[in-house]
């Protein structure tokens, strides 16, 4: 028996890319292939014959593709074919792991009214993980008959050739059961089509070809143009004008369908789907307690450096730098007082004092890049976004909160990810008041030295910079933005164990850079800075860098603090870390065998050191962040603006500080 | 379908995969192909989790600069009209 009449059956095999198409159709073909390109195209055309029992099949292979649509050459090729030569039986292979997605180009496929085997391949990979598909209940949701494949190992080719001539035999007994296109747009598809009316190719299904032209495609607009009469083409225009939206209706009503399709067909036991993974973000992305949870986290990341790293900085400061500085000061005992000066005081006292505290620093990277490695660093910046949200800024923050944690250059830059440009603005604005890796560094340093608790210090700290950057997320979204919601999707990785190999590079290389830093940067501005409270008169109250710190006195005095803090604070400019440099070089004492912990913490009160902390924090960035923020926004009036905004947000926040710890009795 | 992924997203602040296609009582296999899709279209824009490779002294140069999450997607401007578009 047969269907055309001259003994053949002509399969077209259809599919989406990897999904085992080549494979059957090898199976079915064997050595009786034919290769070639497809007429006119540079797109290879595969055809074979395949023999079962007393039947002979004509198997054509159609490129792959997701979809039908007019985007690409093998999409063409794979709809012309099926609308203008008719096979017999269309036989489209899905991969039974991805079954939403092959199911979408199905929902294209029915519309072309060829009869159809859906044949499920890869149901041995679904089952593994974890996927149970019923492929009796997908034929009967699906209206066609559905065949079991593994073609890698050759199970369910005769099935689905007995079942090929099935359907050529019994067409009644097989119904499509279609996608319709979105409810709400069912009319205006009905009044295209009888617009189109009479003047569809035969070949061409009506109803598919009104859909088409809803949905934009080009090649069927180019085809029914020169066919009707200008004044219904005016109409059909009309239509597709004022339903522009009816493209999203096509493609929501094809999915609304896949949904159906897998909800009926596809068991997912309810032990085997839920993970490790999902069990632990039900509580580590809830609204509530995930901010908890990441709290005590944070917590729990500064307890863990200040118990391991200070100590070893203390040992670093003690028995390292001093005994060098010491030993600098003896060998060069003989030279020239400024050549010992430079290197003992503005050197060993800036670098060196840098140095010390990278213990600290190494342990804190390497718990937050434990954290990352084992997933946990997506999920809170997923709960920092709803902490955003909370304050009113629908997750504006959520990229420079995370990048400028390192650094906030990458905050700055990483903007260009948004599209609109007012969100983007506010984002570089913002970017500057996420504590990163330089600030982090003189907390790191400071806090233990005056402040018992160093931990719950800390994390106060960061928590009100947190709070900073939301209010002023807010208030900017109030003034500048008005209320333009960014957002966001993300795909949260599973959780694993840390690759140890992977956190040990990340500190390596961080570590690396840190010292190259230190070598270059750190070091020039201990020099220079050196150099200038060392000249003319060799004492630094009277040498040029005090005589210009005198001038902030009345600044810094409002908080407590003299003009060599507020000359630290703004050699930060520089570099974060060059805060600690200078500290390091401008209170001196390596020389005298005095700390310089011992010596800060004589000269300064804790409430005036709270102050310090809370200013540098908020602090104007350092000049390599100033200058991305002139290159991002292209304006020097707005990096102005967010240089002025970040002095006055810093001077409040370091005098509202001071007076709180006044009061406190500090 | 779509149009209510659209919607959802377009609330404002960061959804994961998982949220979404408990809101719309499916799996998040069609919720990727879905935002796939209307990457397609242009109402979302698909963000790579590579850095820039702009700065030599990133202390996280080979790290995901977007902490480690997997894909990432971003409503556009398209996609907020779309959306306001289909609710009036």
């Amino acid at each position: 028996m047969s269907a055309n009449g001259n003994g053949t059956i002509r399969i077209a095999l259809a599919g989406q890319p990897n999904v085992g198409k080549s494979t059957v159709f090898n199976l079915l073909t064997g050595l009786s292939q034919h290769v070639g390109n497809w007429p006119g195209k540079t797109v290879e055309q595969k055809s074979g014959i395949c023999h079962y029992e007393d039947w002979t099949f004509d198997v054509i292979d159609l490129p792959g593709t997701y979809s039908l649509s007019a985007n690409s050459p093998e999409e063409l090729i794979a709809r012309e074919y099926i609308i203008r030569e008719k096979p017999d039986v269309l036989v489209a292979i899905l991969n039974a792991a991805t079954l939403e997605r092959s199911l979408y180009l199905v929902s294209e496929l029915m519309p072309l009214s060829v009869p159809m085997v859906i044949g499920l391949n890869m149901i041995d990979v679904a089952e593994q993980s974890g996927l149970q598909i019923e492929p009796h209940v997908l034929e009967a949701a699906l209206g066609v008959p559905v065949v079991p494949l593994v073609a890698a190992k050759g199970k369910g080719i005769k099935e689905l050739l007995s079942q090929v001539r099935d359907v050529i035999c019994n067409s009644a007994a097989y119904t499509a059961n279609a996608p319709d296109i979105r409810a709400d747009h069912k009319d205006i598809l009905d009044q295209v089509q009888i617009l189109l009316a009479d003047k569809i190719p035969p070949e061409y299904p009506p109803t598919w070809v009104a859909l088409k032209l809803l949905e934009g495609d080009q090649q069927i607009r180019e085809m029914m143009h020169p066919r009707l009469d200008p004044q219904v083409w005016e109409q059909v225009l009309a239509i597709l004008k004022e339903h522009e939206d009816a493209c999203v209706a096509v493609a929501s009503g094809r999915y609304e369908w896949v949904a159906r399709m897998v909800r009926a067909a596809v068991v997912r036991p309810k032990t085997g789907q839920i993970t490790l993974t999902d069990r632990l973000d039900r509580w580590v992305t809830h609204s509530t307690w995930g901010l908890c949870i990441l709290g005590l986290i944070l917590a729990l990341a500064f307890w863990l450096t200040y118990t391991i790293g200070s100590p070893l900085t203390r040992l670093m400061s003690d028995y390292v730098v001093q005994n060098v500085a010491a030993w600098a000061a003896r060998a060069l005992s003989a030279a020239p007082h400024f050549l010992a000066s430079l290197l003992v005081d503005g050197v060993i006292g800036g670098v060196g004092t840098v140095l010390t505290f990278m213990p600290i620093l190494v342990i804190f990277f390497a718990v937050l890049a434990i954290l990352e490695d084992v997933g946990y660093m997506a999920r809170g910046a997923f709960v920092m976004d709803r902490f955003m949200h909370l304050m009113g800024l629908h997750g504006k923050s959520f990229l420079p909160l995370f990048l400028g944690f390192g650094c906030n250059v990458p905050a700055v830059m990483g903007s260009r990810v948004i599209e609109s440009e007012r969100a983007r603005l506010l984002t570089v604005l913002l970017a500057p008041l996420v504590p990163c890796s330089g600030r982090m560094a003189v907390l790191a340093f400071l806090v233990p030295v005056f402040f018992a608790s160093p931990t719950l210090v800390s994390w106060a700290l960061l928590t009100v910079n947190l709070v900073v950057l939301a209010l002023a997320g807010w208030a900017m979204n109030k003034a500048i933005l008005r209320g333009k919601p960014a957002a966001f999707i993300m795909e949260l990785p599973l959780y694993h164990l840390p690759n140890w190999r992977t956190i040990g590079l990340t500190v390596w290389q961080w570590s690396v850079s840190f010292v190259r830093k230190a070598g270059t940067v750190i070091l020039v501005a201990s020099v220079v800075i050196w150099a200038l409270s060392s000249y003319p008169a060799g004492d630094i109250e009277n040498s040029l860098l005090g005589r210009f710190g005198q001038m902030l006195e009345p600044v810094g005095g409002l908080m407590g603090l003299d003009w060599r803090m507020m000359l630290a604070l703004l050699s930060g400019f520089v570099a974060k870390e060059n805060v600690v440099a200078t500290l390091g070089v401008l209170f001196g004492g390596q020389v005298q065998g005095v700390g310089l912990t011992t010596v800060l913490r004589n000269a300064l009160s804790p409430a005036a050191a709270l102050a310090f902390l809370v200013l540098q924090m908020l602090f104007i960035p350092c000049v390599a962040t100033v200058g991305a923020i002139r290159q991002e926004t292209n304006s020097w009036r707005w990096t102005a603006f967010s240089v002025l905004l970040l002095l006055l947000i810093s001077l409040a926040g370091g005098m509202v500080a001071y007076n709180t710890g006044r009061m406190l009795g500090w | 379908m779509l149009d209510r992924l659209l919607k959802l997203v377009s609330f404002g602040g960061a959804h994961s995969l998982k949220q979404l296609a408990q809101q719309l009582d499916t799996s998040e296999g069609l919720i990727e192909s879905m935002l796939d899709e209307l990457v397609r279209m242009g109402y979302l824009k698909s963000i790579a989790g590579n850095c820039h490779a702009a700065c030599p002294d990133c202390p996280g140069a080979n790290n995901s600069c977007l902490a480690g999450a997997g894909r990432l997607w971003a409503l556009t401007d398209a996609g907020r009209k779309m959306v306001g578009a289909a609710t009036n």
